[in-house]
């Protein structure tokens, strides 16, 4: 064959013979298809599982970010209450005066009045 | 929302991989309908013309499908052309295995491709198919890949580009070798296959 109009000719031949495929193949390849699928069911994609509570905390928390400042700022307070470092002593000081008050006249009696008259 | 079979039988092919996913049956019935035989075709002359073969082929490709359908990235791969490349694969790696037969066992002769025209060609009366499929099957793998993908089953040559794996351009070269390859196959047969009564 030497003619190219031939063999386009031919090739348009092959293109508009259609191949039958066999019952039977086609029993096979849907018989693969419904064995790998559920009807109804996405089976192929699987839910998301539920968020454990751990999961839902940390999140209410903000993340891992929020939890790591969260830790921190923990992990700092129990480091104070330990060493009560120099430079906060006097500070804290003015917080707990040395000075006990052992009475609060919560009602004064009559005595005060009758001083002021 | 269940929809009629042939409202379905208009949905594009990805629509349909994305609900057989999703569980409906009847989109699996669409595309096996619809795929089957354009791979079954392709197959059967990458082959050159073992029919067994090529359906043993298109059983496992669409086998593939539905296991690849879950995870199908819409919007972004056809069906098609993925079908044909994954096909092409499985026919080099059976055409492969020939020849390692071929070369270790002679005996085994028989069992290996038959080298002339297929008996369904020529049952069905068309010499001219079967003498297409035999020429086919004598031309480089890669040629006939894309003689085929091309002048047969119809695709551009941006889709052949993507089933092979290559350039444009060279699809173009493949092409063109592969149809000179053919006639040069073919030559000598234009009159057993009628053609010069075809002139007359």
């Amino acid at each position: 064959m030497t003619n190219e109009n031939d063999l386009d000719g031919l090739l348009q031949h092959a293109r508009q013979t259609a191949h039958t495929p066999a019952p039977a193949l086609i029993e096979r390849v849907l018989s693969d298809a419904y064995a790998l699928q559920s009807p109804g069911q996405p089976v192929l994609r699987q839910a998301a599982p539920s968020p454990s509570l751990l999961s839902r905390l940390v999140r209410g928390l903000g993340g891992a970010l929020g939890l790591a400042g969260l830790t921190t700022a923990a992990l700092a307070g129990v480091g104070i209450g330990f060493y009560d470092p120099p430079a906060l002593a006097a500070w804290t000081q003015t917080l707990t005066p040395s000075s006990a008050i052992d009475t609060v006249e919560l009602i004064p009696d009559l005595d005060v009045f009758m001083d002021e008259s | 929302m269940q929809m009629p079979l042939d409202a379905k039988d208009d949905l594009p092919d990805e629509t349909l991989v994305a609900r057989y996913a999703q569980g409906d049956r009847s989109a699996a019935r669409i595309l096996t309908l619809r795929l089957t035989p354009r791979i079954l075709a392709y197959a059967t002359r990458h082959l050159g013309g073992d029919r067994a073969e090529a359906e043993d082929v298109t059983q496992e490709s669409m086998l593939r499908l539905w296991k690849a359908a879950r995870d199908w990235p819409q919007g972004n791969v056809a069906v098609m052309p993925w079908l044909y490349r994954v096909a092409g694969n499985l026919c080099i790696d059976r055409l492969r295995a020939r020849q390692r037969r071929r070369a270790t066992a002679l005996d085994d002769a028989p069992d290996l491709a038959d080298p002339v025209p297929g008996v369904e060609a020529r049952m069905m009366g068309d010499d001219r198919l079967a003498a297409l499929d035999h020429a086919l099957s004598q031309i480089p793998g890669r040629q006939r890949q894309a003689v085929v993908l091309r002048h047969i089953e119809g695709l551009t040559n941006p889709e052949i580009a993507d089933v092979m794996d290559i350039g444009v351009e060279a699809v173009e070269s493949l092409t063109a070798r592969g149809k000179r390859a053919l006639a040069a196959a073919l030559a000598g047969q234009r009159g057993a296959l009628g053609f010069d009564d075809d002139e007359a």
